[in-house]
């Protein structure tokens, strides 16, 4: 059998370039999210990977009072473990110009070989030389963003005042990838926190800890061993007061990376999917329509002795090419786009290991899915093509394009009183004509909406959970730390520096929660109990000092959650001082998860240290808080100061990213509503070519014609945007409740203005793409289009 | 201005048709397809009047349906002139042209090009919004076309419920609607059998006899050229012959 007819496909496809070109747009837009997404996560994935074994990431992390060296060796005489490195960690506070400190970590590493566990990778400069003291290795991120260099000398506070560490080089570290503080720091900057690697030996002698770690870190030989070995190396050290175990998962760092990656794999394959099911819709519209159009051919192939096999595959074939040249692009522009982010991620967490490797897998898996779904979406048309008979599809009959008339409900319901106009009367019918079409259209565009929302939304949740945090639960100006417990005449030397309008006691440790299997570690701040420092949002009616005065412990919701605990319930706290029992007398609903909150006097019941570790400080005005942080690193004994608004600044830096995704959202979704509209406006203007031609022949003008489609197309966003307002609204709830980690909760929140900018984003791009459809009906021949048949 | 063709516009006048309502004089009409060139109107000139039923008569390629679409605004011509009252329709703007055709042209198609989701009535109504402002006289004006064409029964119906024969009376009440001057109907009864046809064509007959509405009528059907007071015979883009018909055929009597 000849198959020339197949050369046809291509002409026919140049014919409708714009059509074709719309739905190759939407398949490649869902094959580049896929393959971006995918090959930017896999990288991220393997180059995590790459550090983590470079760097000897511990499988685990003992933080202990203080214990002797020799109890370290002790340690790695233990079954399982493969290797063993005891440490000095030590917070601090560095100056970086006169009025400014920053919360300074320093960390022991020995200075006569490589760690073994928790190295670093030096990225500039050298690794410490045998013996040497007072040399220090920052964290490339944060000598980068101060702008230091090797021979550049650092000033940090000691237990001996400031002390001078030369730089020699800078470095990163498996731990620091995301240069958190804490679990509790959602917001690390270099400009507040900073981690210094120093010769252990010499950190002991600054601290006056000759001998002794607080720190042990362990690579286990067996991971399935791993929970038994935590269990030996804790009972060992036990004697040295065991203040914390943390799993490598559990490693601020990694389990914030971790959860990215997570949620970014989820959605590198639920937004392509949902793009690919709109697509199939789209091919499927627009092969109908091409098969209707060439009814007349079909029955002339027929005729002349083609099979329903070749008339079959002769319509495959469309979806083969337009699948193949949106697979093709999608997955082109999907791999480019991945190396950027890639490149945009390792930038932006500093991976020192970029794993740049070719992956095979997303663009098989592109080619198979976006043929795939090219050919099951032309698979009916090109099926119902093959079963026309030659004569009846060969016979042009008006009856073909006679659409069947009827008014729909709608009309109906809004008619009773005066009758629409005509035009009107008119548009809607026309999307009550192909009711399958029109509903796909609404729904495709109605997705759009809930995408914008689902993407937008978290800017704004994100945003409103800030300022509750900075406005309504931290109502400090200013916030310090000391190294040791403060009696009551450091908090009246506070309350007497110039611009402190009230100092609250704090005192901060960490511990480990239990309930039945569950435990988390988090970090216990026993507060005032008539707080006005800090905002509870307990509900339920009780106050803050009911809560904290019965004794109990206060949970943030994070917490709450997930030891699966409410009011009332009792759980087991274990501290540097042992394990009580704890009643939970509050959830607070805070953005900040690994949070636990006693009265002072409750501290003193549990057995920690008397006084105080940290204040919380009002200042007198927002210009006094440089000057107060300023003078509080005076203090002897202080190792940290923060400052609110310093927070809140890189609170708004961060935003200003999440802008430019915000945009990159919008501009995806009027994309892919574009393409959706313009391909639906298409079929339905060339479906009904001769009616239109007709209508201006009969002298409607063509401000007429563009007011009906114009209006067809508005109408169409305006059906789906309440609907999708309304579904993005549920979809983003659930999303951003279920992003709620440990470390932190959200809460879905929306402004108004942002409901409009979508609604505005969707009828424009409805518009705009109803505008070749306009043009079409402006230039067609009208003595030609009158006698059109389908 | 050739002379041949000058003589065929007058003899087309006659002094027992109504005034003179529209004259093409030299009309030509070429359209080019890639390098070939289709001389589809070859210096016609002709002069429509008042009250004639015009049957335009030819083979396939003739120009008959060329000739329709330059009456009708629907085409300009490559040269010559189409006069209507005062006003050169050739040389019409896009916008002038629709508004020409708005007042003054009703089209009837083979396909009655009925909107699929507008009902009888309201297909009229389409039309007859187009020139009148009074929605009341407009009414009144719809129903007075649907109950000439025979349709106030069925007004409500849309397209996909009517026969044929109806969709078309319908197309020619909304081609009225607007209360035109000159009627264009493109193969009218090309699509509709014998009966359904003989009852069309004695409704223009009607309408150009009691309303002295011109009607030009474009068919290859000879049979039914008897009908007309006026048969212009068109032959390679040229007029062959236009000859008048004192006494035509009442439509029940042609057949084919």
């Amino acid at each position: 059998m000849n198959r020339k007819i197949h050369l046809l496909v291509i002409r026919d496809i140049m014919a409708r370039r714009f059509q074709f070109g719309a739905l190759a747009i939407i398949i490649a837009l869902g094959i580049a999210i896929f393959v971006s997404m995918t090959v930017a996560f896999t990288n991220a994935e393997r180059s995590y990977d790459r550090t983590y074994e470079a760097t000897h990431f511990a499988d685990f992390s003992v933080e202990v009072a203080q214990a002797p060296e020799s109890a370290v060796d002790e340690v790695r005489e233990l079954a399982n473990v493969k290797a063993v490195e005891g440490r000095v960690v030590m917070d601090t506070g560095l100056p970086v110009d006169e009025n400014r400190l920053v919360q300074a970590r320093l960390i022991g590493l020995p200075a006569d070989r490589r760690a073994a566990v928790n190295d670093v990778i030096v990225e500039s400069g050298r690794y410490f030389e045998v013996d040497e003291r007072a040399v220090v290795l920052p964290l490339g991120k944060f000598a980068d963003f101060h702008g230091y260099e090797s021979g550049d000398t650092l000033q940090v506070y000691t237990l001996e005042g400031l002390k001078p560490l030369t730089i020699v080089g800078t470095v990163s570290s498996p731990e620091y990838l995301l240069m958190a503080e804490s679990k509790q720091d959602l917001l690390p900057s270099p400009r507040r926190f900073g981690v210094f690697f120093v010769p252990n030996a010499y950190l002991q002698e600054l601290f006056g800890m000759q001998g002794q770690v607080n720190e042990v870190n362990v690579l286990v030989e067996s991971e399935s061993e791993r929970e038994d070995t935590i269990a030996a190396v804790t009972g060992l050290l036990e004697p040295y007061g065991v203040q914390q175990t943390v799993r490598q998962e559990d490693q601020p760092s990694k389990a914030t990376t971790e959860l990215d990656l997570e949620s970014g794999r989820e959605f590198a394959v639920l937004l392509p999917t949902l793009v690919l099911v709109i697509a199939a819709f789209a091919i499927y519209i627009a092969m109908s329509r091409l098969v209707r159009a060439q009814r007349t051919l079909i029955g002339l192939f027929r005729g002349v002795g083609y099979g329903k096999g070749s008339i079959v595959v002769h319509y495959l074939l469309f979806a083969v090419v337009v699948g193949v040249v949106g697979g093709s692009v999608g997955a082109a522009a999907g791999y480019g786009l991945g190396y950027l982010l890639t490149g945009l991620y390792a930038d932006a967490l500093a991976i020192p290991l970029i794993a740049h490797e070719f992956q095979l897998m997303p663009i098989v898996i592109s080619v198979i899915v976006s043929l795939a779904v090219a050919l099951v979406a032309a698979a009916a048309p090109a099926w119902a093509a093959s079963r026309m008979l030659p004569a009846p599809a060969m016979r042009p009959s008006p009856e073909v394009a006679l659409a069947k008339g009827s008014v729909p409900f709608v009309e109906r319901i809004f008619g009773l009183g005066r009758r629409p106009p005509l035009l009107v009367r008119l548009g809607v019918r026309n999307i009550w004509r192909a009711p399958m079409r029109s509903l796909y259209t609404v729904g495709a565009i109605a997705l759009a909406a809930i995408l914008l929302v689902v993407g937008l939304s978290s800017f704004d949740s994100m945003d409103f959970i800030m300022d509750r945090q900075f406005e309504k639960t931290d109502r400090w100006d200013v916030a310090a730390a000391f190294w040791s417990p403060q009696d009551d005449q450091t908090l009246a030397e506070i309350n007497g520096l110039t611009g402190v309008r009230e100092a609250e006691r704090l005192y901060l440790t960490p511990a480990e929660l239990r309930v039945d299997s569950k435990r988390t570690n988090i970090e216990l701040m026993a507060v005032e109990e008539d707080t006005r420092l800090h905002g509870f949002d307990l509900g339920g009616g009780k106050t803050t000092g009911e809560a904290l005065g019965e004794g109990g412990i206060i949970l943030t919701l994070g917490v709450a959650d997930q030891l699966d605990v409410g009011v009332g319930d009792s759980l087991d706290i274990a501290t540097e001082v042992g394990i009580s029992s704890l009643v939970v007398s509050g959830v607070s609903r805070e953005f900040t998860g690994g949070l636990g909150y006693v009265s002072l006097a409750t501290k003193d019941e549990l057995g920690l240290g008397d006084g105080f570790n940290a204040v919380w400080l009002e200042t007198t005005s927002p210009s006094a808080d440089a000057e107060v942080q300023a003078a509080l690193y005076r203090l002897p004994g202080i190792q940290g100061v923060q400052v609110k608004e310093d927070i809140r600044d890189d609170w708004r830096e961060q935003m200003a990213l999440f802008n430019v995704m915000a945009g990159v959202i919008v501009a995806f979704c009027m994309v892919m509503a574009g393409a959706i509209v313009f391909n639906t406006m298409t079929v339905n203007v060339l479906e009904r070519e001769r009616e239109t031609a007709t209508m201006r022949t009969l002298g409607a003008g063509r401000p007429s014609v563009v007011l009906m489609l114009a209006t067809e197309g508005l109408t169409f966003s305006l059906l789906a945007i309440l609907p999708g307002l309304a579904l993005g609204t549920i979809a983003a709830s659930y999303l951003i409740h279920t992003w709620s980690s440990e470390f932190f909760t959200m809460w879905f929140h929306m402004r108004t203005t942002t409901y409009a900018m979508i609604a505005v984003v969707i009828i424009v791009a409805a518009l705009v793409s109803t505008i070749p459809s306009i043009w079409h009906s402006n230039r067609m021949n009208l003595a030609e289009a009158t006698k059109v048949l389908a | 201005m050739s002379d041949e063709t000058r003589t065929a516009g007058e003899k087309g006048r006659s002094e027992a048709a109504g005034p003179l309502l529209l004259e093409m004089r030299g009309v030509s009409k070429i359209y080019e397809t890639g390098q070939v060139q289709v001389r589809a109107l070859d210096g016609v000139s002709l002069a429509l009047q008042g009250g004639e039923l015009v049957v335009a008569l030819g083979p396939s390629g003739s120009g008959k349906t060329t000739l329709l679409n330059l009456v009708g605004g629907l085409d300009r011509p490559t040269a010559g002139t189409i006069r209507y009252g005062d006003t050169d329709i050739a040389s019409l703007s896009d916008g002038d042209l629709g508004r020409f055709r708005r007042d003054h042209i009703g089209f009837v198609f083979q396909f009655f090009n009925l909107i699929p989701t507008l009902t009888a009535r309201e297909n009229v109504e389409f039309a007859a919004e187009l020139v009148s402002h009074d929605s009341r006289q407009m009414e009144e004006r719809v129903e007075e076309l649907l109950r000439l064409v025979g349709l106030e029964e069925r007004a409500d119906h849309f397209p996909s419920q009517l026969s044929g024969g109806e969709q078309q009376r319908v197309a020619i009440a909304r081609a009225m609607a607007k209360d035109p001057n000159i009627l264009l109907c493109d193969e009218p009864t090309g699509n509709l059998d014998f009966r359904t046809g003989q009852q069309i064509l004695g409704l223009l007959q009607k309408l150009t006899g009691e309303q002295g509405k011109t009607c030009v009528l474009v068919t290859h059907n000879t049979a039914i050229a008897g009908v007309g007071t006026r048969i212009v015979r068109l032959r390679d883009g040229r007029v062959q012959s236009d000859e008048r018909s004192a006494n035509p055929l009442p439509a029940s009597e042609v057949e084919w």
